[in-house]
């Protein structure tokens, strides 16, 4: 499946190729990755991951997951010079990773006006609700896959 | 003359990837510091002198914002140039800060963006 032109897509699509295309823009802004595609799901292999809550016109939690394996490689040149050992810079990262994801992903679906306040990233904690939307993207050596999940009540 | 810079926001990737954008900016760039959050940031403000500082919004202590503002109320920082670097655009904080003069740069950017934002705190032209 081809990957949705970022610049052409803006309050065109629904909110899981939103979603898609904000994890696009993010893997190119901050890991220098390019996507290949989209999958249908979520590989079975183990996986960090990292949550961003918002709150505003909708209030939920947006979630990133990267397979384990492939921290290294996604993340290596931004982590000092670590070589990904450090589970701290893997956090940040991922963390970062996650919330320029909901940054983004935000006004492709609620429009430019809307104004949202999000939380800080943790990591570690999947959302026990069920997604709303989800996008498993494609990227050389694995995957990366982005969640909207409702807020806890 | 070299700008010695301070780049304020919570995560340590995305203070070093400021930091590598600037040094890939051209600009002639002396001192980059690091703070990561708006308290560390205006002590590290009130501590040395700085040309220009780079501010996230969202950060746990003192958000950008609120340091900004703090900034803005304190003789001794208020002069610095301040660009705010941030996921957060909604068209509400954009004209908030066109208001207020100060340029937003948009998480992820490459440095052509960091530099046209850091040129428009300075008042330098390209």
């Amino acid at each position: 499946m081809m990957v949705p032109d970022p610049a052409s897509t803006h309050r065109l699509l629904g909110v899981s190729d939103a979603l898609g295309v904000a994890v696009v823009v993010a893997l190119e802004g901050l890991c220098f990755v390019s996507a290949e595609g989209f999958l249908d799901e979520q590989p079975g292999e183990p996986a960090r991951c990292a949550t961003v809550s918002f709150t505003g016109p909708s209030s939920g939690v947006v979630c990133v997951a990267v397979p384990t394996s492939l921290v290294p490689t996604l993340f290596g040149d931004l982590m000092d010079g670590s070589g990904g050992a450090d589970d701290g810079a893997v956090a940040d990262a991922l963390g970062e990773l996650t919330n320029i994801v909901c940054g983004n992903v935000l006004p492709r679906i609620h429009g430019k006006s809307a104004a949202f306040a999000l939380s800080p990233p943790r990591t570690g904690l999947a959302p026990s609700a069920s997604a709303t939307a989800t996008a498993v993207i494609a990227i050389p050596g694995g995957w990366v896959a982005a969640s909207i999940h409702p807020a806890a009540s | 003359m070299s700008l010695n810079v301070l780049v304020i926001d919570d995560s340590a990737t995305m203070r070093r990837m400021i930091g590598r954008a600037l040094q890939m900016t051209g600009l002639p760039i002396g001192r980059i510091e690091e703070a990561g959050d708006g308290a560390a940031g205006l002590s590290a403000l009130r501590a040395r002198p700085f040309d220009l500082a780079l501010v996230d919004i969202n950060m746990p202590h003192m958000d950008g914002l609120s340091m900004i503002d703090a900034a803005s109320r304190d003789t001794q920082v208020s002069s610095v140039p301040m660009v705010v670097v941030s996921t957060e655009a909604s068209e509400a904080r954009l004209a908030e800060l066109e208001r207020r003069g100060i340029p937003l740069v948009r998480k992820p950017f490459d440095p052509e963006r960091l530099l046209d934002a850091v040129l428009g705190a300075i008042g330098g032209v390209r």
